[in-house]
């Protein structure tokens, strides 16, 4: 970064050594090197370009500490000196501002972001930094149903990995991306491959964590499958981990639901409101209500009535995959109701959802 | 009676929330899992 400044003083040299830290995720050096920035640097006796590059990675901090808070103001308080950034930092003001635009779970703006910060990548000399760029803007792409665009970026973030560092770790989480674009474009077969060779990295590095996540979503590609007993056993057997618990529940309550076995649909439903309920996860709670009215025998009148409500939500938020997905689904119940002019008033929300994804991709 | 059930639970549970921005577990707009690094250190 700052890095590539002919003569680094040694507040630059400093602030070097804590970004590097900070992009590869070594904690404890983080916080090393953060008291001896707190300690050494005194903002008054900076100059401009220390200033800027200070106020920079007090935002990368901020991020990894996950003082959302913090992140908001800092970023507000430099985009008042936007016309003072150099390339460099224009990229990595752009690139921070994605990255908590996406923990804000604001996926449409941190792709905004991530596509201002690509036009100052020619200014990256750090590779690891452009891959780990890639790699975000993969799962941002992903999140907003732009499965070709982050299959794209996520190939690139695995190549550029594997061109510069012999972490085969971020490879697998690569092979993470491209097995769940493929899982929502419905290629399965080669969902599986990626999820398989990166479940293989997993193993050979004992990385608990990722594999973790590599069996939640082979579960969750056999339940897009409707393959319900071999996604149960897979989802069941992290359940007992308490891992994602309010992904888990909703996938093995809908399977259930698939096999007509009420008393665990039900038993995982409940569980899913519990969880949602303590560790404040609304979303999951409207994913799971519109799963109970789907799957009951109540009249498809209570069905809309239930499902309509719920719908909002996704609505309000913009997340029209979702909106896309619940509308078919109750345009087909209401169809096969023979309730034809209701189920076509769905279908076209459905549509409607679809084309506001479509938008999503002109970018601004 | 099940659903009855759940369907109190949920607005108690949704009044509980009301204010609360999404944190633990976040929003996400897909059912898939992605290991997010950079915040998770």
């Amino acid at each position: 970064m700052i890095l590539q400044t002919e003569k680094a003083s040694e507040v630059i040299e400093l602030l070097s050594r804590w970004n590097v830290s900070m992009r590869d995720r070594n904690i404890a050096v983080v916080e090393e090197l953060n008291m001896e920035v707190q300690e050494q640097i005194d903002p008054a006796g900076m100059d401009q370009h220390e200033i800027l590059w200070y106020s920079l990675l007090e935002i990368r901090y901020s991020l990894i500490q996950k003082n959302f808070d913090d992140t908001a103001v800092l970023l507000q308080q430099l985009e008042l000196l936007q016309g003072q950034l150099s390339p460099e930092m224009a990229f990595y003001y752009h690139f921070f501002k994605g990255i908590f635009a996406y923990s804000m779970n604001q996926y449409v703006e941190a792709v905004a972001c991530y596509y201002e910060a690509e036009r100052f990548m020619g200014s990256i000399e750090d590779k690891i930094e452009v891959a780990e760029f890639y790699y975000k803007a993969a799962t941002a792409y992903y999140h907003t149903r732009k499965f070709l665009l982050s299959l794209s970026y996520a190939k690139l973030a695995k190549t550029t990995f594997e061109e510069v560092s012999k972490n085969d770790l971020r490879s697998a989480d690569c092979e993470n991306i491209l097995g769940l674009c493929c899982l929502s474009l419905k290629q399965y077969e080669q969902a599986e491959e990626h999820f398989l060779d990166s479940l293989d990295i997993a193993e050979k590095f004992k990385d608990e964590e990722l594999l973790n996540f590599i069996r939640y979503n082979l579960g969750f590609l056999y339940s897009e499958q409707n393959l319900s007993d071999i996604a149960i056993r897979h989802l069941s057997e992290l359940y007992s981990k308490e891992f994602i618990p309010h992904k888990l529940s909703f996938l093995l309550a809908r399977e259930y639901f698939k096999m007509e076995d009420q008393e665990n649909g039900f038993y995982y439903l409940q569980q899913g409101m519990d969880v949602c309920s303590a560790i404040q996860n609304e979303e999951y709670i409207h994913h799971l209500q519109i799963l109970n009215a789907q799957y009951s025998t109540l009249p498809s009148e209570e069905i809309e009535r239930i499902v309509t409500e719920h719908l909002k939500y996704f609505e309000e938020r913009q997340l029209w995959g979702f909106v896309q997905d619940y509308a078919e689904a109750l345009a087909t119940i209401l169809h096969h109701e023979k309730r034809f002019e209701k189920a076509s008033t769905y279908f076209y929300q459905a549509f409607r959802a679809k084309s506001k994804i479509e938008e999503m991709g002109y970018l601004r | 009676m099940k659903k009855a059930k759940i369907l109190l639970g949920t607005f108690l549970v949704l009044t509980a929330l009301m204010g609360v921005a999404a944190a633990n577990g976040g929003l996400q707009a897909e059912h898939g899992v992605i290991r997010d690094t950079t915040t998770n250190l």
